[in-house]
Formats: structure tokens, C-alpha cells, sequence
């Protein structure tokens, strides 16, 4: 071992200082640059630093960050390259910030980990409780005595927080947050399952998940700048003109250039037909899933069908006749061409999963899969435009006969008109109530009414100049969003509590359009208008509102059988196939693959509808979340369970599954302001909803640019306390300012932001008085 | 005398390999390397928690890159120590350092005068840190790695990715601001240099 290089030394007293031949050359006798006087101060400054008085390292540090370490390689170990398939149906992208309510829901179902006299259960002091105060302190029972250091070093929250851990016994465990709390945030509690540890060896039978929410704070103050939500960048398209999302949460888009995906580096070229002059509202229609190739070509109004199979859509030929087209959305199968219309700007929609409605000379018309056309409600009168939308059970429709808005009752043929109405309306997901737009005195105004008349409530009225347009419901029909056009500053997005009609702007993004509402409500889509014509598809991470709590006795049962299914399919046992299929209705053929997904960490049960009103049978929506690791990001899964509900015991019919999506993961940023800074500049408030890692906040994170130009010379600070990054830069010039916070900022689990956050303002904030 | 502490290069090797392997081979590079590595850090942050983050940090990244790390004839603490000279470096990014009128403090300094033993002995350690730590980031480094760690001069290069005269010169720049801050310190703050 003669040779072998020596770097460095170990623990322990250090060296003594002895002659360093080092040092002698560089200063002694010999050298250029010899000089005694130099060599004397290089020793004494040797000697001096040697005896700095070693800093030892907490030894329960030492320990807990080899545990850790040891932790995430027997991930990466076990998270080696397995096989995961892919599905021609692909549901929604995130599961964003899951709302208090899915927490509530997925208690009960996370508690009941599977027992055995061997296993680890734990009860958390939090369990059950969305509204959890800031300041508290987390409590974990055992049901045994736990190798204390084992837990610990397993254990992660999710938003990071630091805290301190304390034992006053062997099975509980007290998690003291060293701040308060982030209000109004979903949190998890997570213990690896074989950290997890008791005395005795036993471990549970799955990760130990605790999710649990804090209390909500009062909303904060509209205006300038307005709440913010972490926007996440999926493509890049030409002429883009469309977007939705099918029922089953598949995002799609329709763009009548190239489209690039964030992430992909080649452009997809447009559809061949460049001969075919460009149609407003004509395009591809592409699955921001698979953007490698389009769903359906040169198509016009394109809709999903309600089981999200069928994609339906018009070809408006040069000079000929509209044809309607229905195509499968998975890619199977022949396409149909169904019927025509001399109408320039057909409309079409999905009556049930084989029906169509279609208009064509002012008539309402029905059209089967089969082809199979019939004029239907001859009562109602859609003008020349044929312009029409219908409510989801088909109960009303609207029309504009003569220009005359008008809703029509489908089931007694009466009409009820709607003066001042303003482009076409859209309905809630149960078809009971429609919004619009119209004016009040000067100004327009946001107005929602029940489908067969009486008083329309004001919900909104927009200030002078201001004009609203691209209306969505929420997938719980809670809250509206819209789009606010304000004169000099552009296109916003903003949302009203359809309760309470309290509104504010959701992002200081401009420029945006077409608005499509995931139907898991956690993400907001929108296209954003970028310079030179191309415009950005955007998903906005929403504190989503709650869907509304399962209370009926059958759909309680879908949800339970549903959400157990879940749990098995977390759970690393050996029998979980076995349970898994005595929960599965006779005759369900359901692919084995599909009963037990792949590795994940917990789930979330989303939501649960009837599938036709008064129905047994419930759709059952469930997130499969699996954590990040070093090798993979944290992702999701979609799955929809089928439920029979009717028989003496709830039964699974039918599952499918949607493709992985990766989640955000890391730091989030929850609110972001700025204000005038003395002398000129602009002072930034960054509130994060996780304890950073102080390390990584700096320059190499944060940046400020002024009019294309990096601003230098930042001040950045961090206050762990309140999570909160403030940065300050000099005197400004003039021009549109855009702060960014980016990798490699990461929380104290390590985590590195994944979504950078943007704040971009038209100009440094104007000094106000005082300032 | 610097002790031995680095493992039999062909044990070091085999090591490597299982932890490129198997992660869980991370462990007694982790046991190896944390005590020094840990030390450095801590004597470059003088902050415990920072350190703590810092040398995290630190592991965190090499067990995640473990699968890219060639052999290139250095030894395998090199490594880490470039990754922890790096995560410093972020962390200092961070604070606002005034470099320039250091450096140009540098330039001032009288070789001629002698340095005072008797304040360098009042000086103790923790004075000698804090104006190392008041350096240039790059001299900074090298003279961390020189007077804190006892690295020689090539191997410093090697984690600075910088020839061995390279680091002389940084050493040597450090070394006679150091020299010039200790005679500062002995004259007072308000004292004139002495002329001629």
C-alpha cells in the first residue's frame, strides 16, 4: 500500500503539525517566490488551524444519515428497472394537492391496514382530521415497542418540514415541527415499511401512510398580486384552438401546426393537408398523453363520448358538406363517418355512449353509432347558426333561435328565454344549473341560473373595459373559472366560490384561453397565447375544491369495497391477489395485470358518482400514488372502479387503469408577491409550503429577469420560520419583470422542485406611498 | 504526519464496484469517508445544522451518482470532496461576499514585514478560520484543503480541478493575505502602515 494516495484523515485528534514539504517548496529555499518570512506565517497558520478544536458530529446524526442512506438505496435496489405497461386510455395528468376532503376519504381505508399478531399497526393523534391546527404536534401509537432510531430514519413528511422527534415511550412517538404548519395543506406522514420496525422484527404489512390536513386560514386578500398556483409547462403548439379533457380525464388538444411536448426534442410535424386552407376551430386532435400522433386529423368541435371511447368531430371540406366522424379514442378500430350538414360551423354532442345530437338546418337531430339518423325535439329551434349546447342528462338545451337565447325544457317542450345572454353557456355536471355571461348597465357580468327559468343570481361583475369569456365548472360544480380580459394587461385566469361568489384571479399569467377543468379537479388547464402566434398548454396545480362527501348508504359501500381494493393493491402480501379477486363480481373479466398495478405507496380515493341517476352501480375514482426515489419521480395512476352497489354485498364489475403520471415533487410555491423596493427596485415574498433546504437557496435557484436582461446582485433570504424567500434587487429599468425559482432549490427531505414557479409582471411594482 | 485512512485502493475499488452494483454497498463508504468529509464541511460552514445539510448533502449526491463515478486513479474521497467543495460553493453563492477589496488586499501586502509571533500565538484558531473564511472563494478552498485538511498540493488540484500550480498560486495568495490580516490585526484598525 506504499503507493496508495492518501487523502485526507479520519477521526480523531488531528496530526501534529510536522515539516510540510509542501509549504518548504512553495516558500522555502529554491522557490521564485522564496520567502521566509511567508514559510514561518505557513506554518504558524498550519499549526494555528490544526488546533481548531475538531468538530464532532452528533453521533444520532452520523446514525440517522446512514439510515437514510441505506433507506434510499434499498429503494434504488428495489426500484431496478421492472416493466410497466401502457394503456390506450390515459387519464388525467397529477394529482396536484389532494384536497381536505379526498384525505377524509382515505383514512378509514389507509387505517385499516390488514392485521395479523405480527404486524405493526399505528394510530396518529391527526388520523381522520382535515382541519388540523397549525401549531400541533403529531402524535404515532404503535402497537408495539418500535426500534426507535429504525423509525425515525424511515420517516418523511411530505410538504418537508423539520422537526424534532421524541419517544416518551417505546410506542409512541411525538413529531414536534420545529415551525407552525403550513395552513390549508394536505400532508403525509410516511414511514417506510421496513423502518418501520418493531423489537420484535414485525413490520406492517405496507408503508405506513398518514395523511391529514391543516385548518384553514382566512383567504387571503384579492387583488394585486392575486393568489397563486404552481403552473405546470406540458407543450408548445401552432394554432391551437382546443382543449378538454374526456370524462376520464385524458387532456385534449386541438392545433392546427406543430406541436412539441415539454420534455420531447423533435416537433410533431402537422398533419398532411397543407393545402386545405386553415378553418378557425380546424385542426389535429391530440392527446397531450401521446402528442406523437393525433387522434383525429382536419377536425372541427371534436367532443369525447361520456365513457371516453369515442371521439366524435366534423370535417368541414372547402365548398362541401360538413361530415360528422366519430373515431375510437384508444386507436382501435375503424372510424365512422355518420352524417352531414351544409352548416359552416356544425355542432355536435354525446347523447349517451352510441348517440350523437347533431344540428343541421335548424334542427336538432339524432344520429346512432350505427348510423341511424332521427329528427328529435321537433320543438326546439336552433337557428342558422345550429349553434346548441345540451345539459349533461339531456334534461335542457340551449339554443339561439333567431338570435334569441333560449333554453329548452327537452322533457315538456316549453322554452324559456334568457335576455342579454352573451355567447353560449355552459352547464354544471349535472345538467341543473347553466352559466353565462351578460351585461349589468355597462359592465359584463357572471350569472348563473337553473335550467327552466326563474331569477338568475349575479355571481360576479367585471370592472369597467374587463371581458369575461371561457366559463368552466369545476368537476363538483363548486366553483366557476373564467377568463378575465382586462385592457393593457391581458387575459387572466380567474375563479368564483359559486357559493359564496368570492372570486380572485388564480394566476398573473396573460394571455390565456380555452379553459378545460380536469374532471379530478386538481388541475386546470388553459392555453397561454405566447408572442409569434404559438401558444403554451398549461395545467394549474389547484387547491382543488372538495368533491362533495359520499353520504348515501350504497354509494358508502362503492367507495368502501373501492377504496379496499386500494389498499390490497398497496400492500405487499402474498394473499392481497387472493383477497383482491374475492371482492370481484362473478363473471368480471378484469386482466390479472390490472389487479395488482405495480409498486405503490398509497392512494387516494378521488371521487364517486352514480353511473346513471338512481343507479347501483357507482364509478369509483381512485389515485394510486407512488413516492419518489432516486430513481424514479413520484407518479400516479389513475384507476376506475366499477362498483355494483345493489346486490347484499358491493361487488367490482370492471377496472381500468390510465398510464403512470409523474407528480410534482419537492418545494411548492403557495403565494408569491412583490412590492417596491427603495431606490427602484422590487422586493419578491416567496412562501413556500415545505421547509427548504437553506443550502440550495441562492442564485444557482432564484433569478429575476428585467426586460430579457438577468438582474444581478439579488438579495436573497431565507426565514425558516415562515418558509418564506424574500428577494431584493437593485434599480430596475423599465419592462416586463419575470421572477423564477427552479432547481436546484430543494425541501430538507432533499427533494428538488420539479415545477419551476414564474411570477411575471409587466413592469416592477410602482412605489406607493410611504415606499 | 497524515494518517493512513484511505482504504487499500484494490478494497476502496472493490467497494465501489458492489456499491455501483447494489447501493446498499454504500454503507462502509459512507462509514469510511464521513468522518473527514464531515470535517470539512463543518470546518468550512462553522455552523453545526449547515453542516449537517452540507454533509447530506454530500452523501446523498454520491450515493446517487455512485453509478456514474469512473476510477480515474484518484482515490475515491477525491470524489467527495469535490462534491463537498461544490456544495459549499452553492451555499457561499448564496451570501454576498465582497471579493474584490480582499483580493485587492492581497496586492497591498508588504512581504518585508515580519510577522508578529506574538499575535499569532494570541490569534487562536477560530481567529485564523474566520479570516480564512474572509478569502476569495477559490483561495478559500485551497487553503481549507491545505491547512484544514493537509492535502497536498496536487491532490487539492484534483478536487479543484485545477493544475498543481494553480493551486500553488492560490496557496501562496491566501497564504500572504493571511500573513498581511494577522499584521493588520497586531497594528489595530486605525493605525497606519509603517513607511518605508
Amino acid at each position: 500500500m506504499a503507493d496508495a494516495p492518501r487523502f485526507g484523515h479520519g477521526p480523531g485528534p488531528r496530526p501534529q503539525p510536522d515539516d510540510d514539504p509542501d509549504l518548504r517548496a512553495l516558500f522555502g529555499e529554491g522557490e521564485s517566490r522564496s520567502d521566509p518570512t511567508l514559510l514561518a506565517a505557513a506554518r504558524r497558520i498550519r499549526s494555528l488551524a490544526a488546533s481548531h478544536p475538531a468538530a464532532d458530529p452528533d453521533p444520532a446524526y452520523r446514525a440517522h444519515l446512514r439510515a437514510s442512506l441505506m433507506e434510499e438505496a434499498r429503494f434504488r435496489q428495489r426500484s431496478r428497472p421492472r416493466h410497466r405497461r401502457r394503456f390506450g386510455l390515459v387519464f388525467g395528468a397529477g394529482l396536484g394537492i389532494a384536497g381536505l376532503a379526498m384525505v377524509a376519504v382515505v383514512l378509514f381505508s389507509v387505517v385499516a391496514v390488514p392485521g395479523g399478531a405480527a404486524s405493526v399497526t399505528v394510530r396518529a393523534s391527526v388520523q381522520g382530521n382535515p382541519r388540523v391546527p397549525v401549531t400541533e404536534a403529531i402524535q404515532l401509537s404503535f402497537n408495539q415497542p418500535m426500534v426507535e432510531s429504525s423509525v425515525v430514519n424511515g420517516l418523511t413528511i411530505t410538504p418537508a418540514v423539520s422537526y424534532h422527534a421524541k419517544w416518551p415511550d417505546a410506542t409512541t412517538l411525538v413529531i414536534a415541527p420545529q415551525h407552525d404548519l403550513v395552513p390549508n395543506v394536505s400532508y403525509v406522514v410516511s414511514i417506510a415499511r421496513h423502518a418501520a420496525r418493531a423489537k420484535n422484527g414485525a413490520v406492517p404489512l405496507s408503508k405506513v401512510v398518514i395523511p391529514f390536513g391543516t385548518e384553514p386560514v382566512a383567504a387571503t386578500a384579492q387583488g394585486y398580486p392575486p393568489s397563486l398556483v404552481a403552473i405546470n409547462q406540458m407543450a408548445l403548439a401552432d394554432g391551437a384552438t382546443g382543449l378538454a379533457y374526456t370524462p376520464s380525464g385524458e387532456l385534449l388538444l386541438t392545433a392546427s401546426g406543430s406541436v412539441i411536448a415539454y420534455g420531447s426534442t423533435a416537433p410533431v410535424p402537422p398533419p398532411a393537408s397543407p393545402s386545405t386552407p386553415s378553418t378557425a376551430g380546424v385542426g389535429s386532435v391530440y392527446s397531450l398523453a401521446d402528442l406523437l400522433a393525433p387522434l383525429a386529423t382536419s377536425a372541427y368541435g371534436a367532443v369525447a363520448s361520456p365513457d371516453s371511447q369515442q371521439l366524435a368531430y366534423w370535417t368541414l371540406p372547402p365548398g362541401g358538406a360538413a361530415t360528422l366522424h366519430v373515431t375510437p379514442l384508444g386507436g382501435q378500430g375503424p372510424g365512422l363517418s355518420l352524417a352531414s350538414t351544409s352548416s359552416t360551423t356544425p355542432e355536435v354532442a354525446w347523447l349517451n355512449d352510441s348517440s350523437l345530437l347533431y344540428s343541421s338546418s335548424g334542427q336538432l337531430l339524432q344520429v346512432n353509432l350505427d348510423g341511424q339518423t332521427t329528427a328529435v325535439y321537433p320543438f326546439v329551434k336552433l337557428g342558422q347558426s345550429g349553434q346548441f349546447t345540451v345539459a349533461s342528462q339531456a334534461q335542457a338545451l340551449f339554443g339561439s333561435p333567431d338570435g334569441v337565447p333560449t333554453i329548452y325544457d327537452l322533457s315538456t317542450g316549453s322554452s324559456t328565454t334568457v335576455p342579454g345572454l352573451q355567447g353560449v353557456p355552459v352547464w354544471n355536471a349535472a345538467g341543473g344549473q347553466l352559466a353565462y355571461i351578460a351585461m349589468d348597465g355597462g359592465n359584463q357580468a357572471l350569472f348563473i341560473a337553473g335550467p327552466y327559468g326563474g331569477q338568475p343570481r349575479e355571481l360576479l361583475v367585471a370592472p369597467q373595459g374587463v371581458t369575461l369569456g371561457d366559463l368552466v365548472y369545476s368537476a363538483g360544480s363548486d366553483y366557476l373559472a373564467y377568463t378575465a380580459d382586462t385592457p393593457g394587461v391581458g387575459s387572466q385566469i380567474g375563479a368564483v366560490d359559486i357559493a359564496t361568489g368570492s372570486s380572485a384571479l388564480i394566476s398573473t399569467r396573460v394571455g390565456m384561453s380555452h379553459l378545460a377543468w380536469s374532471p379530478f379537479g386538481s388541475e386546470l388547464a388553459a392555453l397561454q397565447a405566447l408572442p409569434g402566434g404559438a401558444s403554451e398548454v398549461v395545467s394549474l396545480q389547484l387547491s382543488n375544491p372538495a368533491p362533495t362527501a359520499a353520504n348515501g348508504t350504497a354509494e358508502t359501500s362503492a367507495l368502501d369495497v373501492a377504496s379496499s381494493l386500494a389498499q390490497l393493491q398497496i400492500t405487499d402480501s402474498s394473499t392481497a391477489l387472493t383477497q383482491i379477486q374475492s371482492l370481484l363480481a362473478p363473471g368480471a373479466a378484469i386482466p390479472s395485470a390490472d389487479l395488482l398495478p405495480g409498486n405503490f405507496d398509497r392512494f387516494y380515493a378521488v371521487s364517486s358518482t352514480p353511473v346513471e341517476p338512481s343507479s347501483a352501480s357507482y364509478q369509483v375514482a381512485i389515485e394510486l400514488v407512488r413516492d419518489a426515489t432516486t430513481v424514479h419521480p413520484a407518479a400516479s395512476l389513475q384507476e376506475l372502479v366499477m362498483v355494483n352497489a345493489g346486490g347484499p354485498s358491493p361487488l367490482i364489475t370492471a377496472i381500468s387503469q390510465g398510464s403512470l403520471t409523474t407528480l410534482p415533487t419537492g418545494p411548492l410555491v403557495v403565494s408569491a408577491s412583490a412590492n417596491a423596493a427603495p431606490g427602484g427596485g422590487a422586493s419578491f415574498t416567496i412562501q413556500f409550503n415545505s421547509d427548504l433546504n437553506a443550502v440550495t437557496v441562492g442564485p444557482q435557484s432564484i433569478s429575476v429577469v428585467d426586460s430579457g436582461q438577468s438582474v444581478p446582485n439579488l438579495q436573497i433570504a431565507y426565514q425558516a420560520a415562515t418558509r418564506e424567500v424574500t428577494v431584493i434587487t437593485g434599480p430596475l429599468p423599465p419592462g416586463p419583470l419575470v421572477l423564477t425559482v427552479a432547481a436546484p432549490l430543494s425541501d430538507v427531505n432533499h427533494v428538488q422542485i420539479t415545477v419551476p414557479y414564474q411570477l411575471s409582471l409587466p413592469s416592477a411594482p410602482p412605489a406607493t406611498a410611504g415606499s | 504526519m497524515v494518517l493512513e485512512m484511505t482504504l487499500p485502493i484494490q478494497e476502496e475499488a472493490a467497494l465501489i464496484a458492489r456499491a455501483q452494483e447494489d447501493p446498499e454497498y454504500f454503507g462502509p463508504l459512507y462509514d469510511q469517508y464521513f468522518p473527514q468529509i464531515y470535517r470539512y464541511v463543518a470546518s468550512r460552514v462553522r455552523s453545526q445544522s449547515l453542516a449537517e445539510d452540507i454533509t447530506s448533502e454530500v452523501f446523498f449526491k454520491a450515493l446517487r451518482g455512485i453509478g456514474r463515478y469512473r476510477h480515474t486513479g484518484h482515490p475515491f474521497s477525491a470524489w467527495l470532496y469535490q462534491i463537498a467543495v461544490n456544495a459549499i460553493t452553492d451555499h457561499y453563492r448564496s451570501r454576498r461576499r465582497t471579493e474584490e477589496s480582499l483580493e485587492q488586499g492581497a496586492e497591498l501586502s508588504d512581504p518585508s514585514t515580519p510577522v508578529d509571533e506574538d499575535v499569532a500565538q494570541r490569534m487562536g484558531a477560530e481567529d485564523i478560520w474566520a479570516l480564512i473564511e474572509a478569502l476569495p472563494e477559490q483561495q478559500r478552498v485551497a487553503m481549507t484543503l491545505k491547512y484544514g485538511e493537509d492535502l497536498r498540493l496536487a491532490e487539492i488540484g484534483v478536487i479543484m480541478g485545477k493544475s498543481e500550480g494553480a493551486v500553488k498560486l492560490l496557496v501562496f495568495r491566501g497564504t500572504a493575505t493571511l500573513r498581511q490580516r494577522l499584521i493588520t490585526e497586531r497594528r489595530g484598525p486605525g493605525e497606519d502602515p509603517p513607511h518605508g
